[in-house]
């Protein structure tokens, strides 16, 4: 009897029994039969001389000539060695994603009233954006915007936005929602997979693909521009546009609201290139170019006259991936350069900026539970600056004495970086990396460690616990020509609750120790700062068409320097946001946003005991708090479709209740106070987009 | 979309769920997954007689339990496809949400696989194509490219998926002609129902998609008036599948 049956079992190069198998003889499959949970079967010989086919699902089938007498069988089948294409790994997210708190889609940018189709701009409702300033530079749980890091497919873009200085509409990114797929936010915690960064990272993914031939003409209020978007075949495309802006519609219309802006225009191009010359390799590129120049009339120090600024600027982002089996290698490429011109009053200034980029990284998983990625990174910046400067730092008048000065500064830095993810149970996943410096000039070794746990409570509720330490370096300016080493120790708890109802419930405490911030008003390095922050958020949808979000933070931001100890500018800081959405396909949409907060702090200054000497200080830094702000912001749109073609309408009104947000304090040439600066007060912009 | 998807599998399942369970058992030793399409479609019609959900529900039960304590990853899968049934369930209920909160608990069931098989992906893909009409309007070009991608990571990973050639075909039928949709419907389908026939039933291995694609094929056939086609694949369809309740039921409407 048992010389008429086989009896055997499939396993895997592990020794784990393989259910499902079809085990079969190749000239009688109908006595075929499949292993069960055990990865047992049994089959009756073949009457026949006959060769045993096996086969499974996701293995190298196999073969072999069974004996009689020599049983059970044991029969190893290997994986199979998938080609993972470029679309596999794409369809992967980050090894680090558990310490992300949102990743936002093209759509919601292009549905955030707040965002006015801005990427980085649609991060400004968020709990976590504790930006104060009305920059689209992200601002992350309490910590300076140069902190945090943007990165374009990997590759970091430091400053990433237009006329930063502007206080008004030039507040955008430098990146154009149309080329963007996702955009990942670590608002603490920065896995260093993305970089050292000692606050939070923005990671932006360019699209990877393109279903038709488009093309976009915009024009609006203080803008005109076209985009393309041509594919070359099914998996290889680009996008390229231009965009020209100009101030004289917007100005005029918002002419007794907008006083301190006199003119703004600018002219760029972008170009965005996707492709798979084989199944497994992808190459991204993104090149982009600026021109741009505006003026101001401002007050600075009790000064009052004309800011003039332009900048050229020129940057490209491009990644190779090769993708293998269970894993990628990627190589990261950047580089940046700009030149910008300000002047005011007696101050000059002119830098140039070259920033180069290389790094590589490889991905890969171990097995179902482990995944790592490591990786070694190059970067170089150089800074010209060609300055003409206040002798007296209180004395910038047009007449006032001035000195040249030229300099150049030069940094480079050297890192490795090796990274851990551990999943020892569906519902837990941990996460550990540790960065080292390589190079010892300039600053030294240093090294940077995080970790986090990620714990899946119940289907709806889970819970982020990470931590680690940081450093990064400070971008330098014409009044703080150095380069410092930035620190920071970083612990944040992030818990999350999301309904079936599509109910979220997001709650955060964090606390952060930050070191190497220069003071350049008090000409001072910190010593340290502290920042505890507690977050809450609610959102939700109402109806089919309506949805609301509330969100509120408390910020605590202490400074601790010269054996004294004062108030951050955000310290005691409540920030309320509330968003009420109606989208209606058929109809229109719809966004009301609030945002209000107590005020920021800010340093008084006294006059000076005689003429021409400094202005003394009152008190310690940050002495004074501003009003209470509070913007309502309005968009509204309207989509057309017809056929292939479709037309968007859109209005945004910025602080439409025209409420005057104080931004800081205004003195005049002796010091005395004058009155207050603020922020832009209600405008109104609106255009058309045109898809065809 | 939806209700299409529901009649077609309700009244495949009620009537014709024999069919498919040709495969022999394989050993001595059997187990919950031995037929596990089988059993799931008869624990379906099951809750839908007695107006419960407790027998499907109590399957799934068995199948979580199976997946915690053996860690074999077919657990998942047919857990996954047992609360894609329940979702139906509670669509004939006429609770959407309920429907929707076990088509999502599918959906993030097959997502927190790190290992996942073709079949994963097409389900995958297929489960966020039947989410769409859950969710808001705006998104539904999104999902829809969502589960097209997975259908074709499907297809990476097993060229000769008929499921993965469904869920492309069901989401090309629904995309809107401006977005590009409508073009390859019928070579999807075509190829899902070649696939779907070459296949070797496998007890423990999903079975579905090829029926659900000739359904789909006629109705793209009547959408395009194309009469002639529409004769020779309803014809073709009643060959390959002459118990089905629904073919049937088609070919009654149709003439």
């Amino acid at each position: 009897m048992a010389q008429d049956t086989l009896r055997g079992v499939v396993l895997n190069q592990q020794r784990e029994p393989l259910m499902a198998a079809h085990v079969y003889w190749q000239k009688q499959p109908s006595l075929g039969t499949f292993t069960d949970i055990q990865g047992r079967f049994t089959l009756p010989f073949s009457t026949v001389a006959d060769s045993l086919r096996i086969s499974l699902l996701g293995y190298e089938e196999t073969g072999l000539q069974p004996q009689p007498g020599a049983q059970p069988l044991e029969i190893f089948l290997s994986a199979t060695e998938y080609e993972l294409s470029a679309l596999l790994v794409e369809g992967k997210d980050p090894i680090s994603d558990a310490f992300l708190l949102t990743k936002q889609e093209q759509l919601d940018i292009y549905l955030n009233p707040v965002a006015a189709a801005d990427p980085l701009r649609a991060l400004i409702n968020l709990p976590a954006s504790t930006n104060t300033s009305e920059s689209a530079n992200p601002e992350l749980r309490g910590s300076s915007a140069d902190r945090s890091r943007v990165l374009v497919n990997g590759v970091p873009i430091y400053r990433p936005v237009r006329n930063t200085q502007i206080n008004g509409i030039g507040n955008f990114s430098l990146f154009n929602t149309e080329l963007l797929q996702h955009q990942y936010v670590y608002p603490t915690n920065a896995p260093l997979t993305r970089g050292n960064s000692t606050a939070g990272a923005v990671a932006i993914e360019t699209v990877k693909e393109l279903p038709q031939n488009y093309t976009q003409l915009s024009l609006g209020l203080a803008n005109a521009g076209v985009l393309r978007g041509q594919r070359l075949d099914e998996h290889n495309f680009f996008q390229v546009y231009t965009n020209r802006q100009f101030s004289g519609g917007f100005l005029t219309l918002n002419q007794s609201k907008i006083r301190d802006l006199e003119s703004f225009q600018s002219q760029d191009a972008g170009f965005n290139l996707h492709l798979e010359p084989l199944p497994d390799l992808q190459v991204d590129l993104l090149a982009y170019g600026i021109d741009e120049s505006y003026g101001l009339r401002l007050n600075i120090l009790g000064q009052t006259g004309p800011l003039e600024s332009q900048r050229q600027r020129y940057f490209h982002a491009l990644r190779l991936r090769k993708s293998y089996r269970k894993g990628s290698l990627s190589l990261h490429h950047g580089f940046d350069g700009s030149k910008t011109y300000f002047t005011f009053g007696n101050t000059d200034s002119r830098q140039r900026q070259r920033n180069l980029y290389t790094a590589f990284d490889w991905r890969r998983e171990l097995n179902e539970r482990w995944e790592m990625q490591t990786g070694i990174v190059h970067e170089q910046q150089r800074y010209f600056f060609h300055d003409s400067l206040p002798v007296d730092w209180f004395r910038n008048g047009l007449d006032d004495p001035a000195f040249a000065e030229a300099d150049s500064l030069r940094m480079q830095r050297l890192e490795t970086y090796r990274y851990v993810r551990y999943q020892p149970h569906d519902d837990w996943l941990l996460q550990a990396g540790l960065r080292m410096s390589l190079l010892k000039r300039d600053f030294g070794r240093y090294l940077s460690g995080q970790f986090s746990a990620r714990h899946q409570l119940t289907r709806e509720q889970a819970l982020l616990l990470s931590g680690g330490y940081y450093q990064s370096f400070s971008l330098p300016t014409s009044f703080d020509k150095q380069i410092r080493l930035l620190n920071s120790w970083q612990l944040a708890l992030d818990y999350d609750y999301l309904s079936t109802e599509d109910l979220h419930l997001h709650l955060a405490a964090y606390y952060k120790r930050e070191s190497g911030q220069y003071d350049p008003l008090q000409n001072q390095l910190e010593d340290h700062r502290k920042i505890f922050g507690l977050e809450a958020l609610i959102e939700q949808p109402l109806t089919t068409y309506w949805s609301y979000s509330l969100s509120g933070t408390w910020l605590q931001q202490r400074v601790f320097g010269a054996g004294q100890e004062w108030s951050g500018t955000q310290d005691q800081l409540f920030l309320a946001k509330a968003l009420l959405q109606y989208r209606h396909p058929d109809w229109f949409d719809f966004g009301l946003n609030y945002i209000t907060h107590n005020g920021l702090w800010t340093t008084r200054l006294s006059p000076a005991a005689e003429p021409g000497l400094a202005p003394s200080f009152p008190g310690l830094p940050n002495d004074f708090r501003l009003r209470p702000y509070g913007s309502l912001n309005l968009s509204l749109s309207r989509y057309f479709p017809w056929g292939k073609r479709s037309l968007v309408l859109f209005l945004n009104v910025n602080n439409l209740l025209d409420q005057g947000n104080e931004s800081n304090l205004r003195y005049t040439p002796d010091f005395h106070e004058n009155g207050r600066e603020y922020y832009q007060r209600r405008s109104i912009y609106f255009g058309l987009v045109w898809k065809l | 979309m939806q209700h299409l998807l529901i009649t077609t599998m309700l009244c495949f399942t009620c009537l014709f769920f024999s069919q498919t369970a040709g495969a022999s058992p394989a050993s001595p030793n059997d187990s919950l997954l031995n037929g596990i399409e089988q059993t799931i479609d008869r624990k379906f019609v099951s809750s839908l007689a007695r107006g419960q959900v407790r027998p499907l529900a109590e399957l799934i039960t068995q199948l979580e339990q199976g997946r915690t304590l053996t860690r074999q990853p077919l657990y998942r899968y047919w857990q996954a496809y047992a609360l894609f049934w329940q979702a139906i369930y509670h669509m004939q209920q006429e609770d959407t949400k309920e429907a929707e909160k076990a088509t999502d608990a599918a959906i993030a069931l097959l997502k927190k696989s790190n290992n996942k098989t073709a079949e994963d992906y097409a389900l995958l893909g297929f489960l966020q194509g039947f989410s769409i009409p859950f969710k808001a309007s705006l998104r539904a070009p999104f999902i829809s490219a969502q589960a097209s991608k997975n259908a074709r990571i499907a297809l990476e990973m097993q060229p000769d998926n008929a499921r993965a050639y469904y869920v492309l075909g069901n989401n090309d039928y629904y995309t809107p002609a401006q977005f590009g949709g409508g073009e390859k419907v019928e070579e999807y389908l075509r190829k899902a129902i070649e696939l779907a026939a070459a296949q070797t039933p496998n007890p423990y291995l999903p079975a579905w998609g090829g029926e659900q694609a000739y359904e789909m094929l006629i109705r793209f056939y009547e959408r395009e008036r194309e009469d002639q086609q529409l004769e020779q694949t309803l014809a073709a369809a009643l060959r390959a599948y002459p118990d089905s309740f629904r073919l049937n039921e088609l070919a009654g409407n149709l003439n």
